[in-house]
């Protein structure tokens, strides 16, 4: 029963959920990806609906001790609007496919946010003071009369206001993708990012728009020749040069930008050789992985196939060195889950801050833990049911043949419409943060 | 438990279309077998990849298609080839649902088109004509006009053009091509930029209207720096009439 991640025994518990409780959910208020940023006092999440929601980590108050730092609605803006193509007759959805946090250098706080298309580099700030008693302008900001009236001189005043928190956005980079956008990850060096579509990858720099570099063009001169797509990227979280993206094939190849500045040719080429006693029809489907994430130390990564999550050594090419079967029940199922195009579903994984538990979601809104040194997994639900105040998260159990036991859940009986696709992971503290449909659930250690 | 296969199979497909309307949930778990004469709404739909449509299956016969363990890939039995069939069917359908669907994703249409190749491959190499589905409509529509649907040479399929399965299956690359030009680059072509604008008189745009009537536009006809660096990235309109009247409605907005 113990939780899984951080090594001390302890469990998870509800702390709190956001978004609508009604069953009828609105396309648009679909959680579409959710990201802490570097200290985890924000947590922000993207849409469908092209709106982004930042919460903030309120304050621990000794009045109500209970209460751990719960996150409040900072700020919500629209990042993106759908848009039309008149050109191609084709509409550009509006939904958030990523959000990236800029590592904090002042008050303000930034964030990258991208659609299919078009990325936006979007700054949030608070203002509480505003300034008052200019000479030619009154509060509203209307020029005060004749100025030749004026005979003398006041020095404006900064006066205290409630406080406002703004997002504005500092930067569009728009026109450099031609098809959908799939990753946006920003270097090591707080300089420049990259974007990934399923062609081609391009690095930006954050002050420059009208200008980006392509440094991998999969496309092949003739499309029909097409077998395989870019499915994601992302940057090494400590060399600047180094990045990799993965494949519709599960591959995942790592690139380093020194070599050359097309970086067509990979520096490390990493796949597992197929197991041909689970060779299926589907076999390729499967292994498309869906996401790529380097571990915090930079040693590792991970990555996100249907069934599994794999961790790799960056060192090791041939094979990765753990292999944690995320829902195995399912391989029986997939003609199934191919004819529902569940087959198709992209989810996400993230690891604990310490590189030392992975997180990554399933169906039925249930999301899995894996531990690595223990080797212990816990599967948890999110659910409105549990969601009482510092509630322990039962762990739940899926029936996988024979007879099913008291708790258990059959496979039979799982809600494929329920799918947990996006979860985030504080980066310093137990407090794991889940996008179920259009809620959004934060859960957190309760040490034993 | 007890009763998975095919009959899961045409009832979760069947409740999948209903989702959105009656409900919420969307399960793997199986109807009871009354349920499984169709409804006669449903037959138009759904026909193409059932197999035997209207034939009652056995139970047993089912149960053996789920212990065949899909892809064991050992047993070539009639159930592995029936499941092959009814995978190669929904592949052509899905397939061609790429263009109306609301979010086109091309990895997901990649993935199709390479299990499609596959299985083809697979028949090709055992020179076996698939049965032909019995239930199955003549294609809907062809899949593209652009692209007459060729075979090569030696292909066995070719051999039986009037089956409707097998002219389907020869279709998958024009399939895909198509895909592309409902795909964001289906314009597209790797012609410079210079090229675009050359047959165009835009003299009588003032370059600033141009410049704000344009970024609008998603892609935008301004000249494309971002893909000035590496000259990997040029954009080019195949169809210039196209732009020409583009601009007419702009500039007349």
């Amino acid at each position: 029963m113990a939780g899984v991640g951080g090594g001390n025994d302890f469990q998870w518990c509800f702390s709190q959920v956001k978004g609508a409780i009604d069953e009828d959910v609105a396309e648009a208020d679909i959680i579409s990806t959710v990201e802490f940023n570097y200290s985890g006092d924000l947590l922000a999440t993207g849409d469908k609906g092209g709106r982004v929601v930042i919460f903030q980590r309120e304050q621990e108050s000794k009045n109500r001790p209970h209460s751990r730092g719960e996150y409040n609605v900072y700020s919500t803006f629209q990042s993106h609007e759908p848009e039309f193509d008149y050109l191609k007759s084709l509409e550009i959805e509006e939904k958030i496919n990523k959000i990236r946090w800029l590592p904090q250098q002042n008050a303000a706080h930034f964030l990258l946010s991208t659609n299919d298309k078009t990325i936006k580099l979007w700054k949030i700030s608070e203002r509480d003071k505003r300034a008052e008693g200019y000479n030619l302008k009154d509060e509203e900001g209307r020029l005060r009369g004749d100025p030749f009236r004026i005979t003398s001189l006041r020095v404006p005043v900064l006066m205290p206001m409630d406080l406002m928190v703004e997002a504005s956005p500092r930067r569009i980079f728009a026109n450099a993708h031609t098809y959908h956008i799939n990753s946006i990850s920003v270097n090591s060096d707080h300089e420049t990012y990259l974007s990934a579509d399923d062609l081609r990858i391009n690095l930006w720099h954050l002050e420059i728009t009208d200008r980006s570099f392509n440094i991998v063009d999969i496309k092949p001169a003739n499309m029909e020749e097409l077998t395989e797509v870019i499915t994601a990227a992302e940057c090494h979280p400590h060399q600047c040069n180094v990045f990799v993206y993965s494949s519709s094939k599960g591959t995942i190849r790592l690139c380093d930008m020194r070599a050359a500045a097309l970086c067509d040719r990979h520096t490390k080429f990493f796949e597992e050789p197929e197991d041909p006693s689970s060779r299926s029809f589907f076999s390729e489907i499967i292994s498309s992985i869906s996401d790529v994430k380097f571990s915090h130390s930079g040693r590792y990564m991970m990555t996100r196939d249907y069934l599994s999550v794999k961790v790799w050594d960056l060192n090791m090419e041939n094979r990765p060195v753990e292999t944690y079967q995320v829902h195995e029940y399912l391989r029986s199922k997939l003609c199934s889950l191919y004819e529902n195009d569940c087959i198709f579903d992209k989810f996400e994984c993230c690891w604990n801050g310490s590189d030392s538990a992975i997180m990554t979601g399933s169906y039925n809104n249930f999301f899995r833990m894996f531990d690595r040194s223990t080797r212990r997994d816990i599967t948890l639900e999110a659910s409105r049911e549990s969601s009482k105040p510092r509630a322990l998260l039962k762990p739940r159990k899926v029936c996988t043949g024979g007879k099913r036991k008291k708790d258990e859940i059959s496979v039979d009986s799982l809600d494929f419409n329920k799918k947990i696709l996006h979860t985030a992971w504080h980066p310093k503290e137990n407090i794991i943060a889940v996008a179920a449909t259009n809620n959004l659930y934060i859960f957190q250690d309760k040490i034993n | 438990m007890g009763q998975t296969g095919f009959f899961s199979y045409q009832t979760s497909m069947r409740r999948g279309k209903n989702t959105i309307q009656t409900a919420s949930m969307c399960r793997l778990d199986t109807d009871t077998a009354g349920k499984e004469v169709s409804q006669p709404g449903d037959v138009l739909s759904s026909s193409r990849y059932m197999l035997g449509r209207g034939v009652k299956r056995k139970r047993s016969e089912s149960e053996e298609v789920e212990g065949a363990g899909l892809g064991t890939g050992s047993g070539r039995g009639e159930s592995y080839v029936e499941q092959r069939q009814l995978i190669l069917d929904l592949c052509l359908s899905k397939l061609q649902g790429c263009y109306t669907r609301a979010e086109p994703s091309l990895c997901r249409s990649v993935l199709l088109a390479n299990t499609l190749r596959q299985i083809q491959d697979e028949m090709r190499q055992e020179g076996v004509d698939p049965p032909a589905a019995p239930a199955t409509s003549p294609p809907r529509a062809p899949p593209t006009p652009r692209h007459t649907p060729h075979l090569p040479p030696g292909d066995p399929a070719a051999a039986c053009p009037e089956n409707p399965a097998l002219s389907h299956t020869s279709s998958v690359d024009s399939l895909f091509g198509s895909f592309e030009i409902s795909n964001p680059t289906g314009y597209l072509t790797d012609l410079a930029l210079d090229d675009i604008f050359e047959d165009i008189d835009t003299s009588m745009y003032d370059s600033s209207d141009f410049s704000t009537l344009t970024s609008t536009d998603n892609e935008g006809l301004k000249p494309f720096p971002a893909c000035a660096p590496t000259g990997t990235l040029q954009l080019c309109l195949t169809d210039l009439s196209e732009l020409d009247h583009i601009m007419e409605v702009l500039v007349r907005s």
